[in-house]
């Protein structure tokens, strides 16, 4: 109770008090929709490169053998299973 | 159960991956820096937070900061959740963690490249030597982003040297 009444005091832990109310009155009237834009741009171009990535990363690749796979008599790997053997 | 000589990609598992490394970074970085030590606040180039009003500002903003990371992380729950559902999709925890540090390193590249240097919304220690902390979040992207790369290729290389696996069990 008393330090419940001592941070309210001091007007930390009081939503109403002026502080947070002003805060409040800040973010909406402070280029609320340019701060967004900001606050959300990194995310969007990261996501974009996500995306990206994902389709670089699913792209058939050549594949490998370790030595023991069996070989057609063409000297390709065989029963490798990419896509990129069919 | 997959059939022995079914391709798989590694995309499913990527992505997910991918997602959560930008969440967990996100709140790591949300955490460590933005609360624990009280720097990198999201607006404090325009609003510093000198005064208890500018910091609650401040804090509202980082909070929209962990609503963002908090939504990427459970879309990348819901990635690895669909990626583990697919009989096609390469399943291997080096890959997975290789593209969650990635994720990471992707983000902090990102973010240290818009924010900190082309918007300049703030900085990661702002003051004397911002320049060395900025440049020093930037290059963790790189870094991490090689690191995980190195992880997820050789996750990669040893799903596809274990196939054909009967069950979900293959992969380190």
């Amino acid at each position: 109770m008393m330090l419940q009444a001592l941070a309210r005091h001091a007007w930390l832990a009081c939503p109403d008090c002026p502080p947070a109310r002003q805060a409040r009155r800040q973010f909406f009237q402070l280029e609320l929709l340019h701060n967004l834009v900001i606050a959300i741009s990194p995310f969007i171009v990261t996501l974009a490169l996500v995306l990206l990535i994902v389709r670089w990363s699913s792209a058939p690749r050549p594949r490998r053998t370790n030595g023991t796979a069996k070989r057609t008599p063409e000297g390709t790997p065989e029963g490798t299973g990419d896509a990129s053997d069919v | 159960m997959r059939a022995t000589s079914e391709p798989r990609t590694p995309g499913p598992l990527v992505g997910a991956g991918l997602m959560l490394g930008i969440g967990l970074g996100g709140f790591a970085d949300g955490i460590l820096l933005h609360q624990i030590l009280q720097w990198h606040n999201m607006l404090s180039s325009r609003v510093p937070p000198t005064t208890l009003v500018a910091m609650k500002y401040n804090m509202i903003w980082d909070g929209l900061f962990h609503a963002g990371t908090w939504s990427v992380t459970a879309v990348g729950i819901g990635l690895l959740f669909r990626a583990g559902r697919r009989a096609d999709s390469v399943w291997s925890g080096r890959v997975l963690l290789g593209a969650m540090v990635g994720g990471w390193g992707l983000f902090n590249l990102v973010e240290g490249l818009l924010d900190h240097q082309i918007l300049g919304v703030h900085h990661v220690h702002p003051g004397a030597g911002q320049l060395a902390w900025d440049l020093g979040f930037l290059i963790s992207g790189p870094v991490l982003m090689a690191l995980g790369a190195a992880l997820a290729g050789g996750g990669r290389a040893r799903a596809d040297s274990h196939r054909p696996e009967p069950s979900r069990t293959d992969g380190a």
